[in-house]
């Protein structure tokens, strides 16, 4: 596959840089805001309500809405993660562990000019990825079949040791929660449905993101209230020099390009997204090492390494999107019917047949992602403030957001009550000393786990040896017991 | 413990204060007096959504209230499905229903609802179902297929949707018609299925041919039968089952229902004007563009269809065990 000629690439910026194209990503880029800000609301959501806004406007209008949404939206969860411990997406869950342990010690400023600079470096890096190497890596994608994915599943698990903080059997006590949570709703292998205890509105399984409301802000708000700190008790807010920006991000250079690779390779992986690339990032980015060299700079890889892996799922869901017509993540799954009413069903002719529309969507994504940066590090120094406000009336006001954020979600009730629930579990777990983030781990990756493992073993008549036999899964399996005979090691050397 | 329970508080306040309001009993003469709410049992901004929200859009105009789209994805169209079952009976909820959560789910386990909880306003759109292989598959015919799976029980392999969706229950009565077994995978979705082909996990693909067109297009998929009485227009060189001999035809349809209940002449209003808004060139053409076959059917129509689906699965969720 040659490279897009050069032409084809300006006679696409020609389209794009007019006025009236810049300003509709500029109105994509903060609605992606809004959507990615408010917990319960999703870059998906709000790619899917302004799809049909844009069923009679043109080719360049609709996508500069649409990639500016999907863009800015990836990114900006990370501000409620890290101010107020919310992520506003799930693929900010991540971020909140390190960047609101930041915010707490006074440094949310650097947390979010960080999350914003690795989401803009990472959308950057998986862009110029899906410029040079879509479609052979269209291909790579189609050697994933079940037992790759069950593979990979268990990979991710191994994060849950990154963030299981002091113990070990806490972390993976609430993995298996998690895994158990996912177990709920209508089983996608047999069909059957499994404790749903007659609740017909659990059919579906427990919803990823009114459980990470649950177990994160609500949970932390509890104890916060139970511990009745006081704002004055945290350290003042202290402000970055952008000047000092580089160079962290120089000494994180290499945990950058890799966190943003992971993020783009799950994101042409189908049926993943932002959530999976952003926990396997964080617990590939050694932060436990770093720890050695301070609080500060492990929070710094923590951050780095999640945010720009979520925002490199961009591209890389694009690859399969563009070159088979097979969404890479939700988001594009919703920009199907976005292309399908602009008359070009997406697949193995798009790029061939339309380079210069190719060449638009790219240079969309690329102003999206600057757009993002400046408006981002324009916020750093305003919004920490909330930081200031007093617990008693912060807190109320988290758990307003928290409840309609349960509420957007289907405009009904139930994900409100069971946003309760769940708070209430999980504030029950950490006063007993149980880690948050391997529960929603456990959430995330023990569907995936289960219905591959089995799926896996339907398709090759239940022989088991192929999770070992064939190459990416073998070489998966080999890494995850390499990484767990290394860290016994580990442990046993330090006694 | 004051913090507790203040946050409580202000959990359930905003809860309650965004409930929706539960409509009070209107006279049918003057429906629609509000906006009325067409429940999507799927996810925004696909093919699906986007013909709910032609629909909705085109109601509005003529009816002179806002229709106002509401997703509820989950469970293959359950979720969504039961979630329209609880609204008032008056009218002003509507369901955009589909084949496999309305006549297959309530077979299979209490979803929340049963298929004549709703009364059919119109079915408006379907899809044909079309069997693919991959391009390098020795597979050229669904004799080959048919062939291959006598020779080797459970061997072949293929994916649909998910278990218990319209594509599945329909090519389990295909194999059990020509007396033979094969093994079932899930794909999670119609693009997963197809994901599932290409990358070699399964033998063949089983899903709305919207699904694949590109693919089959560039050559990558091999679109070997339709599911349909004829060829589709944007896959003119797929033959159907027909013309094999296989008297074999599925389609995925969606149409509009309402509560049953609710006053007949709502119920008559809303067939009406339905007709009128789908029978037109403008709503033709969007549907068009998502590769959806218009498929209007009257009230009536639509409802026997649904018996006719209901009886032919029960049959067959049976005997492949998912019904109890």
């Amino acid at each position: 596959m040659d490279l897009i000629p050069l032409d084809t690439i300006l006679a696409g910026a020609a389209a794009v840089f007019q006025a009236k194209i810049l300003l509709w990503v500029l109105v994509g880029v903060l609605v992606g805001f809004v959507f990615g800000a408010s917990p319960g609301l999703t870059a998906t959501t709000g790619v899917a309500i302004a799809t049909p806004l844009t069923f009679g406007a043109s080719f360049e209008v609709a996508m500069a809405l649409l990639l500016g949404i999907y863009s800015a939206g990836y990114f900006a969860g990370s501000i409620p993660a890290i101010l107020i411990n919310t992520p506003g997406a799930p693929g900010n869950a991540a971020t909140a562990l390190d960047g609101y342990r930041l915010a707490r010690a006074g440094k949310a400023d650097l947390a979010i000019s960080l999350a914003v600079v690795a989401s803009v470096l990472g959308g950057l890096i998986s862009l110029a990825i899906l410029m040079v190497a879509a479609p052979n890596l269209a291909n790579f994608a189609l050697e994933f079949t079940s037992v790759e994915y069950f593979a990979l599943g268990l990979f991710g698990l191994i994060c849950v040791a990154a963030v299981s903080g002091g113990s070990l059997v806490k972390g993976i006590m609430g993995a298996a929660m998690g895994m158990f949570l996912g177990t709920i709703g209508i089983d996608e292998v047999g069909g059957t449905t499994r404790f749903t205890f007659g609740l017909y509105e659990l059919q579906g399984g427990v919803p990823l993101i009114p459980a990470l409301i649950a177990f994160f802000a609500v949970a932390e708000m509890l104890l916060q209230a139970a511990a009745r700190q006081d704002a004055a008790a945290l350290p003042p807010q202290q402000v970055l020099a952008l000047a000092r920006l580089p160079g962290i991000l120089l000494r994180n250079g290499w945990l950058l390009l890799k966190s943003s690779l992971i993020g783009t390779f799950i994101g042409i992986l189908p049926g993943t997204g932002p959530t999976i690339a952003s926990w396997i990032a964080f617990g590939q980015s050694g932060r436990a090492k770093a720890e050695a060299l301070g609080e500060e700079a492990a929070a710094t890889r923590g951050v780095i390494a999640a945010e720009s892996a979520n925002n490199a799922v961009t591209g890389g869901a694009l690859v399969p999107l563009l070159t088979l017509g097979i969404p890479g993540d939700t988001v594009t799954a919703v920009l199907i019917g976005a292309l399908l009413i602009q008359g070009i069903d997406p697949g193995p002719f798009f790029i061939i047949e339309h380079g210069d529309l190719f060449a638009q969507i790219l240079i969309i994504l690329l102003v999206a992602a600057l757009m993002t940066l400046v408006l981002g590090l324009g916020a750093r120094r305003v919004l920490p403030r909330i930081l200031t406000i007093p617990p008693r009336v912060l807190l109320p006001l988290i758990a307003v957001l928290c409840a309609t954020g349960g509420f957007a979600i289907n405009n009904a009730p139930f994900e409100v009550g069971l946003i309760a629930v769940l708070g209430v579990l999980g504030y029950v777990l950490a006063r007993f000393g149980f880690p948050m983030a391997p529960i929603v781990i456990g959430l995330v990756l023990g569907p995936i786990i289960e219905v591959n493992l089995r799926n896996g073993l339907v398709a090759n008549d239940m022989d088991v040896t192929v999770f070992a036999t064939r190459p990416i899964s073998g070489a998966l399996l080999l890494a995850i017991a390499g990484t767990l005979a290394w860290s016994a090691w580990r442990a046993r050397k330090r006694g | 413990m004051g913090h507790l329970k203040k946050l409580a508080a202000a959990a359930w306040i905003a809860a309650a204060a965004a409930a929706p309001f539960t409509a009070a009993p209107t006279m049918a003469a003057g429906y629609p007096e509000k906006p009325v709410e067409i429940i999507v049992p799927f996810g925004a901004g696909d093919a699906l959504d986007g013909s709910a929200r032609v629909i909705a859009d085109r109601l509005k105009d003529a009816m002179g209230v806002p229709f106002i789209v509401k997703n509820i994805p989950g469970a293959g169209g359950g979720k969504g499905t039961a979630e329209a079952n609880k609204a008032a009976h008056d009218g002003y909820t509507l369901l955009m229903g589909s084949t496999g959560a309305l006549t297959a789910r309530p077979l299979i386990k209490d979803p929340g609802y049963k298929t004549d909880d709703f009364v059919p306003i119109a079915q408006l759109v379907e899809s044909p179902i079309g069997l693919a292989v991959k391009a390098d598959s020795p597979f050229k015919s669904v004799k080959d297929i048919v062939d291959a799976a006598k020779a080797a029980p459970g061997k072949i392999k293929y994916s649909t949707p998910g278990p218990g969706a319209t594509q599945h229950i329909n090519m389990e009565i295909f194999a059990k018609d020509q007396g033979i077994k094969m093994t079932h995978i899930g794909g999670r979705g119609g693009k997963g299925a197809v994901t599932k082909t290409l990358s070699g996990e399964v033998d063949f693909v089983f899903v709305g041919a919207a699904n694949y067109t590109s693919l089959a297009k560039a050559g990558k998929l091999r679109v070997i039968g339709v599911a349909a009485d004829t060829r589709v227009p944007y896959l003119p060189d797929s033959p159907t089952f027909k013309e094999q001999g296989y008297d074999f035809t599925v389609a995925v349809w969606f149409g509009l229902l309402t509560n049953k209940g609710a006053p007949q002449a709502v119920v008559d209003k809303l067939r009406m004007e339905v007709a009128k808004v789908a029978n037109t060139d403008e709503t033709r053409a969007l549907y068009k563009k998502f590769n959806l076959h218009e498929a209007f059917l009257d009230g009536a129509a639509f409802q026997q269809r649904i018996d006719a689906n209901v009886a032919k699965h029960s049959v067959v969720l049976k005997e492949i065990g998912l019904m109890k």
